[in-house]
């Protein structure tokens, strides 16, 4: 729990900060993926030991899972529709007839009409989702961030001691 | 100047650290910590579901070729806990890691060994209150209440009693009955006359005698010869009238007759029941009267019915306790119950592709049982094997079947064989088992305990055979019974009973008791004979058999005459009133058709015109035509 906290913290953090918004996209497009993706099945595990491993941001993914789990719920029709037609064709049925015989395989659940669908959906739209992340947390910075520095508010907190204190601390925290 | 920072690279390096952390202590606990935590939760989860103390010596766990090891497991008898009720040395087994990563647990060979049963504890075990228990949790159960239905527990004093002789009027003057047929009769009664009042209310809705004769009347007002034609046309519309009155009148006729016929065949019905009431009251009484019967399968089943009770109470606690851990779940492995859950958030739909050689989740494949007479008492040799125990039989397609053959040398117990089939491949379930023993030792061997008679074997040496088979509900279980080189103790009230059963039980080399339940829980058919009842019946049955004969003639009179009187009141006043009700509507309806019969001559039949007045009618023609063209 404190992990995750200190992800969301980060995130604020990060999303005001000039640097890391490639991270934040990363991590968006991750919580988009394990946002379509039904339940808890393999390709989330692999997922979550992606955001583990690589420096992704933790706290945009988990955000950004619970926001796109919503979306997923109105889009299950359409993935429904994807993934019934895949496992349909006739060209793969070998193919999904070795995977369901393998170990562990099945376990990613990928003969379920809508894990198939949602799984092809939301990993062919991750780079997208990606770029428009990017584009998404400068544009932010620039009209939110930038606006709300020129405030008077923000140059009154800037000159207060506390927060010379606090710069202080992030300089030698790093 | 300020420091600058190193760009961070794209991998968590220090997250590598703490990841080989929790593998290390993970691998440390799998080592050190793994096999005790095993051991508690198996000897918990057993505790539970067993109901009684479970104690494991060992558990060890190879991961490399997921082999397990349990030593020395003992399972306190809930009845006794200074007993063990099973113990084994090891069991034994290796699981497949091919099915492991498909998470399913394949157990191609176990091994249990030195399987021993009834061995003294070290320590008492704790059994645990129902409410403490998971799986099975007890039965409810009317088997009682089913064999005291059939048995009369004290048959063989009664018979006795009878041989003395016993005055029937004496004895009814004591008894409270009450009779069906009694209410039976009363109730059909009070119903005939209801249906009476009815039936009459309906008929007296029906045209009556002064109707009837108007119909008559108009039927003669009807005439065809006249000379003009429009009083003919009058006279045929007056014949239409009539016969659709008529044919109206006949159809509540018939509708009535109908329904009356049904009310007296329903009624009839209902009377010649009352003599199969009288058959039930006739036992009731018998048996409060302790009017017995003399045939050797009562007697064997009111001596004998304790011992069949309590095997059938066992059996059917072993069905419950089995049926518990059976697999509830009726779906083949293609409908991957367990490893597919619906997606909450939609359900989607599932692809099957065909599978190759896959298993169901869990599997034994075969588990050998070897035991060799030990130290201890109760040790044998046994050897036996349970093949295809699954949680899904209907995918494995293959019953579940333990053979275990065996003897207790110590215990001079031998030829025990047992097979035991579980089959729950097919929409019905069945189990199945067969159990011998071909001689053992019992000892204090109580077969008989009513109020008037108890028999006790001291010494014996048994051989019996169980069959039992059960299908859902339905049941059929035998048993068949020899005590051999029998030493009894017989007690009874009166000292002519116990004198006739030593004397009986001293002329019989062997003592058989059969006995066979077929039906299902809730009502079974009980059968049981011994040689015991056949030569008890022999002994008894030219004092006795007159005597019983008399005492039911006598019964019969006494009781039944008035309700023979009674039923005979009832039959005539009803045959009074069906025959006359239905003769009535009869001769009513009857007159109608009749009339019908005129009303539709008179309808079809074709006016003649030689009576009509030409010259009128020509006349009549001309001045019609000379209006026309004026």
């Amino acid at each position: 729990m404190t992990i995750i906290f200190k992800q969301l913290f980060q995130l604020i953090h990060l999303l005001n900060s000039d640097k890391g918004h490639k991270s934040i996209a990363m991590g968006i497009a991750c919580g988009f993926i394990l946002g379509m993706t039904p339940n808890l099945s393999l390709q989330s595990v692999l997922i979550f030991i992606c955001l583990f491993l690589f420096r992704i941001q933790i706290g945009a993914a988990l955000l950004a899972s619970f926001f796109f789990a919503f979306i997923a719920w109105l889009l299950d029709p359409v993935f429904h529709s994807v993934g019934s037609h895949i496992l349909e064709m006739d060209a793969l049925k070998g193919f999904f007839t070795t995977l369901y015989n393998q170990p562990i395989l099945p376990l990613t659940r990928f003969y379920n009409s809508i894990v198939m669908g949602s799984g092809v959906v939301s990993f062919l739209l991750a780079p997208l989702v990606y770029f428009v992340s990017v584009k998404f947390v400068l544009k932010y910075r620039k009209s939110v961030v930038e606006r709300f520095e020129g405030t008077k508010f923000w140059k009154a907190v800037k000159v207060s001691a506390l927060y010379k204190w606090y710069t202080k601390y992030e300089a030698l925290n790093g | 100047m300020g420091k600058t920072k190193k760009k961070k690279s794209i991998i968590r390096f220090e997250a590598i650290i703490p990841t080989l952390i929790i593998f290390l202590v993970l691998t440390l606990y799998f080592i050190f910590f793994f096999d005790k935590n095993m051991k508690t939760a198996f000897e918990w989860s057993l505790t539970r579901a067993h109901g009684a103390e479970v104690n494991i010596g060992s558990f060890k766990s190879k991961l490399k070729n997921l082999h397990l090891e349990i030593n020395d497991v003992q399972f306190t008898y809930d009845k006794d806990p200074t007993l063990n009720v099973v113990q084994f040395n090891t069991l034994s087994l290796n699981l497949l890691w091919k099915a492991i990563l498909q998470a399913k647990y394949i157990i191609p060979q176990a091994d249990l060994k030195n399987i021993q049963t009834m061995i003294p504890r070290k320590s008492i075990g704790r059994v645990l209150p129902q409410s403490e228990r998971t799986g099975y949790r007890g039965m409810s159960n009317n088997i009682k209440e089913q064999i005291k239905e059939q048995v009369d527990g004290n048959i063989l004093s009664d018979l006795l009693a009878i041989s003395k002789g016993t005055d029937v009027n004496d004895q009814l003057k004591n008894i409270q009955y009450e009779l069906k047929t009694d209410q039976k009769v009363k109730q059909l009664e009070k119903e005939l006359k209801q249906k009476e009042a009815e039936w009459k209310e309906r008929i007296d809705k029906l045209p009556k005698k002064k109707d009837l004769k108007e119909y008559e009347a108009r039927l003669k007002g009807i005439k065809l010869k006249s000379k003009d034609i429009k009083d003919i046309a009058k006279q045929v519309a007056a014949a239409s009238s009539l016969l659709k009155d008529v044919k109206g009148d006949i159809k509540n006729f018939e509708d009535t007759s109908k329904n009356l016929k049904s009310d007296v065949s329903n009624y009839k019905k209902e009377i010649n029941g009352i003599d199969d009431l009288i058959k039930q009251d006739l036992s009731s009484i018998k048996k409060k009267l302790k009017l017995p019967s003399l045939d050797s399968e009562s007697i064997s089943k009111g001596i004998f019915f304790p011992i069949i009770e309590a095997k059938l109470l066992e059996f059917k606690r072993y069905i419950a306790m089995a049926q518990s851990y059976f697999p509830k779940s009726d779906k083949k492995e293609g409908d991957e119950g367990e490893t597919i859950s619906p997606p909450e958030r939609g359900k989607g739909k599932n692809y099957y592709f065909p599978k190759k050689n896959s298993y169901p989740k869990f599997w034994i494949k075969n588990a050998d049982i070897t035991s060799t007479t030990g130290k201890t008492e109760y040790s044998g040799n046994f050897k036996g094997k349970i093949t295809n125990i699954t949680n899904n039989p209907k995918h494995l397609g293959l019953p579940i079947k333990a053979v275990i053959k065996g003897d207790i040398p110590k215990q001079k117990i031998s030829g025990i064989d047992a097979l035991i089939t579980v089959d729950h491949t097919g929409d019905k379930p069945v189990e199945k088992m067969e159990f011998t023993v071909g001689s053992y030792p019992t000892k204090n061997l109580i077969l008989s305990k009513s109020s008037g008679l108890s028999i006790e074997i001291l010494k014996s040496l048994l051989s019996s055979k169980i069959t039992a088979f059960h299908s859902n509900d339905n049941i059929k279980f035998n048993l068949n019974n020899q005590f051999n080189q029998a030493d009894y103790k017989v007690d009874a009230k009166s000292s002519t009973t116990k004198q006739l059963v030593i004397q009986t039980l001293k002329e019989m080399a062997a003592l058989t008791l059969n006995g066979s339940i077929e039906g299902t829980w809730k009502k079974f058919k009980l059968s049981l004979n011994s040689n015991l009842g056949k030569e008890i019946v022999n002994a008894i049955q030219g004092k006795i058999k007159g005597k019983i004969k008399e005492a039911e003639t006598k019964l019969k009179s006494k009781i039944f005459a008035g309700v023979n009187k009674n039923k005979k009141k009832l039959q005539d006043q009803f045959n009074k009133f069906s025959v006359g009700s239905l003769s009535e509507l009869k001769s009513r309806e009857d007159y109608l058709k009749k009339i019908k019969e005129e009303a539709t001559k008179l309808k079809s039949a074709k006016p003649s015109l030689k009576n009509i007045d030409k010259k009128k009618l020509q006349d009549k023609g001309k001045k019609l035509l000379k209006d026309l063209f004026n």
